[in-house]
């Protein structure tokens, strides 16, 4: 029995008949408490619904979906979100405030919220620069905004919606490798979301490849034991990355076939 | 090119297309056959001066600023506070929804003899004008506020354990801020053209009236003076507003409007 | 239609038959017609004035007033603003004029709009065209904010020079902004054409609002206040069904 278990779960827009449209159908998904799971998929294919189930953000149509052996409900800070792009941050606050933002809806104190939040801007490499707004801030700095402000919660899971997607490939690399040193030896459960199969291969303990859509679920599953940091060049990389893109790239390929024909 | 230089030609710029108006004025009144139905620049600042000496044109002014000033304050407050609860409330919205949208058509001016009947030719039926005029555009764009708040601006506060009244003070209000100072600019612009409106019909002081009460003896001269002090004013009114908002809500940077 | 969405209608109506309703019985009760006349009653005027055809008069008067007024505004407005828009001096010199003038409303220029150009009719279009102009114009102005450097350089690349540059990328891409403009700029026309009728005239909707104040009849204030309310969203209705026709390239946002 996992950390966390969907069972069966579907989801789908529409009262349920013939003009519901599914997103997700009979969705089987279990991480282990500490596992690093990434759940990688074609555009479409519902990953981010799946994301958002677990946060609370949406409801199953059918299905379970149990943390600790408890159903999951509202949004809450056991399971703290880092969105993709920077809509979910706070252009009025500083980036020292938007850290805070969580400490302060808990009521921590004032000084106490200052200090957390100023530890975990220097983790993350903004220490210069907790008093600028997120306008001033490049695209890179202000995700790193976004994972200070989850990880100061202490957030038993954290949940990670193609936190790079919007990031040139250089910045994201770099990102990649800091998420790596800062989740190691943390404790959190973590459900990450892309379509990038190099991200999913330099971060996952798991790897869930999803179905195209509609009516979406895990096709197939990749455990990866390499070591950390794991390098992009070596042989164990290219491996795995042969391996997953078979799979992927089939999908992939419906999507594409599917869109032409439309 | 030297700061100094530089600061010089920006003015330049500015202040040349001005003076290039004001000598075309000169030349069109020139070429008038009556001089009384269009004065010259020169005859209109003589008008001034002399309405300034018997303190007249201090007088307009003060009285017309001030039932702006009511007018727009009481309008950007239930402005705002009806425009975020039809944001916030589907019920709200389509109960109140019909009104505005018919209200929004209708302008302030068409209200205004439907205005003296019922409030009488005092104080109160132009500052009610001026509070219609602000309500509705503040009212619109609080709402519009509302409603473009991005989702995952929400969503991550209601993770952090933010509900109801703390998700409104902590996400929604501040993020509807720069719509709802946008909207007052706008508005502020509207209340400059109401007031006119309204004090030409029954007033026996302001801008409108002095404006107004010139045609009457066909006195051109006096409503230059005013129409050009209204333009200033509105303009001076605009710039002090954008400065204010930079100054007090700099971190709510106005939404375009 | 949805769940949701047909509750949004049921209490919508609701809202608007509650109101009327209040208003019918606060007509008949407590306040005198020449204060609230009941909806009953301007229906009834409505009626009345319907058959004798002289609202049907003021209706074309005012209509017609309108749409010279609008189409001569926005001609001007969408021809300077381009103007503006393409000649950067141009619109270094002119905008600061352009910027102070729109502080001075239509109203304010009644008096000198009457000397000028008389009690006909070219006074009350002339103050109709000043107000769409500047909309049309500070709209089209904006437009040019929009960065199209690639698209342009895309064109260029392609043998374009300046000015077939300018006609094929730049104009295309402001012309939801003209017609925004436009659509906010006839918004204004409504507001606008009361003050235009308060230049001598002896028909029209806004001379219908303010020669009933003179007479006392609330109701006919009623129909001319209504009328312009219905001829507003009339026209704004046809006004986004007809562009959204001519203009289906363009995304014109309604």
């Amino acid at each position: 029995m996992g950390f966390i278990r969907f069972s069966g779960v579907d989801f789908h827009y529409g009262p349920a008949g013939s003009s519901a449209v599914s997103i997700l159908k009979g969705l089987e998904l279990e991480l282990a408490q500490g596992e690093f799971y990434v759940l990688l998929g074609p555009s479409g294919c519902g990953k981010t619904t799946a994301l958002n189930l677990l946060a609370g953000f949406e409801r199953p149509s059918a299905g379970t979906i149990v943390m600790e052996g408890h159903a999951i409900g509202e949004p809450g800070m056991d399971r703290v979100v880092i969105f993709q792009g920077d809509d979910s941050l706070y252009p009025w606050l500083t980036a020292q405030e938007n850290v805070e933002f969580p400490l302060r809806m808990t009521g921590v104190g004032a000084a106490e919220r200052r200090r957390r939040a100023a530890t975990w801007l220097s983790r993350v490499g903004l220490a210069n620069h907790g008093q600028k707004f997120p306008h001033q801030l490049s695209g890179g700095m202000k995700q790193r905004i976004q994972i200070a402000r989850a990880l100061v919660c202490d957030a038993p899971v954290l949940l990670m919606d193609e936190p790079f997607g919007a990031l040139d490939a250089q910045t994201r690399t770099i990102l990649q490798d800091e998420l790596v040193s800062i989740c190691n030896g943390s404790g959190a459960t973590v459900l990450f979301i892309t379509h990038d199969i190099a991200e999913a291969i330099i971060l996952a303990d798991r790897i869930g490849v999803m179905r195209a859509g509609p009516g979406s679920a895990v096709k197939d599953e990749f455990a990866l034991d390499l070591p950390r940091p794991r390098n992009r060049g070596s042989v164990e990389f290219a491996a795995a990355y042969d391996r997953i893109q078979r799979v992927l790239g089939e999908e992939v390929r419906k999507v594409v076939t599917r869109e032409a024909a439309a | 090119m030297s700061s100094a230089s530089r600061h010089l030609a920006w003015l330049a710029l500015r202040v040349l297309p001005f003076i290039g108006l004001i000598m075309l004025w000169d030349a069109a009144a020139r070429a008038y056959d009556v001089p009384v139905l269009f004065p010259t620049p020169f005859a209109t600042w003589d008008k001034a001066v002399q309405l300034i000496g018997e303190g007249q044109l201090q007088s307009d002014i003060a009285i017309s600023l001030w039932r702006i000033g009511v007018g727009f304050a009481v309008g950007c407050v239930l402005g705002t506070v009806l425009g975020l609860m039809m944001g916030l409330s589907r019920p709200v919205a389509d109960f109140l929804g019909p009104f505005v949208h018919t209200l929004r058509f209708i302008g302030p001016i068409a209200w205004i003899s439907a205005v003296m009947i019922w409030f009488g030719l005092g104080e109160t039926s132009k500052i009610v004008l001026i509070v219609y005029t602000t309500t509705f555009v503040v009212l619109v764009s609080a709402m519009i506020g509302v409603m473009t708040v991005h989702p995952n601006k929400l969503r991550a506060a209601r993770v952090f354990g933010a509900r109801g009244w703390r998700l409104f003070l902590h996400v929604t209000l501040p993020a509807t801020l720069p719509h709802i100072l946008a909207g007052a600019r706008l508005a502020m612009m509207n209340s400059f053209m109401t007031i006119i409106a309204a004090e030409m019909v029954a007033a026996r002081e302001g801008l409108g009236f002095l404006i107004f009460n010139s045609r009457q003896w066909m006195e051109v001269d006096a409503i230059f003076v005013g129409m050009i002090t209204l333009g200033v004013l509105g303009l001076l009114a605009d710039v002090l507003m954008v400065l204010l908002t930079s100054l007090l809500f700099r971190r709510f940077r106005p939404a375009a409007a | 239609m949805t769940t949701a969405s047909r509750q949004s209608l049921l209490r919508s109506a609701f809202a608007v038959i509650a109101l009327l309703t209040a208003w019918e019985i606060a007509g008949r009760t407590i306040f005198i017609p020449a204060v609230l006349p009941a909806p009953s009653v301007i229906l009834g005027e409505t009626w009345t004035r319907t058959l004798s055809g002289l609202l049907v008069l003021d209706v074309a008067m005012s209509a017609s007033r309108i749409l010279v007024g609008f189409l001569a505004g926005s001609l001007l407005g969408a021809v300077l603003g381009l103007l503006f828009g393409a000649l950067e001096p141009v619109r270094r010199a002119f905008e600061p004029i352009v910027q102070f003038f729109r502080f001075i409303p239509p109203i304010a220029w009644l008096t000198p709009v009457l000397i000028w150009f008389g009690i006909g009719e070219m006074g009350k279009w002339v103050l109709i065209t000043y107000t769409t102009t500047f909309m049309v114009l500070l709209n089209t102005l904006a437009g040019f904010a929009e960065p199209l450097r690639d698209r342009m350089r895309a064109a260029r690349v392609f043998g374009a020079g300046p000015w077939r540059a300018f006609w094929h990328v730049r104009l295309p891409a402001t012309v939801p902004w003209i017609v925004g403009g436009m659509r906010i700029g006839m918004g204004n026309s409504f507001q606008t054409l009361i003050v235009a009728e308060m230049l001598a005239s002896n028909e029209g909707l806004g001379h219908l609002i303010l020669n009933s104040r003179i007479q006392l009849s609330t109701e006919g204030m009623f129909v001319g206040i209504l009328g312009i309310a219905v001829l507003g969203i009339a026209a704004d209705f046809g006004f986004r069904a007809l562009t959204r026709r001519v203009f289906s390239r363009h995304r014109l946002g309604w």
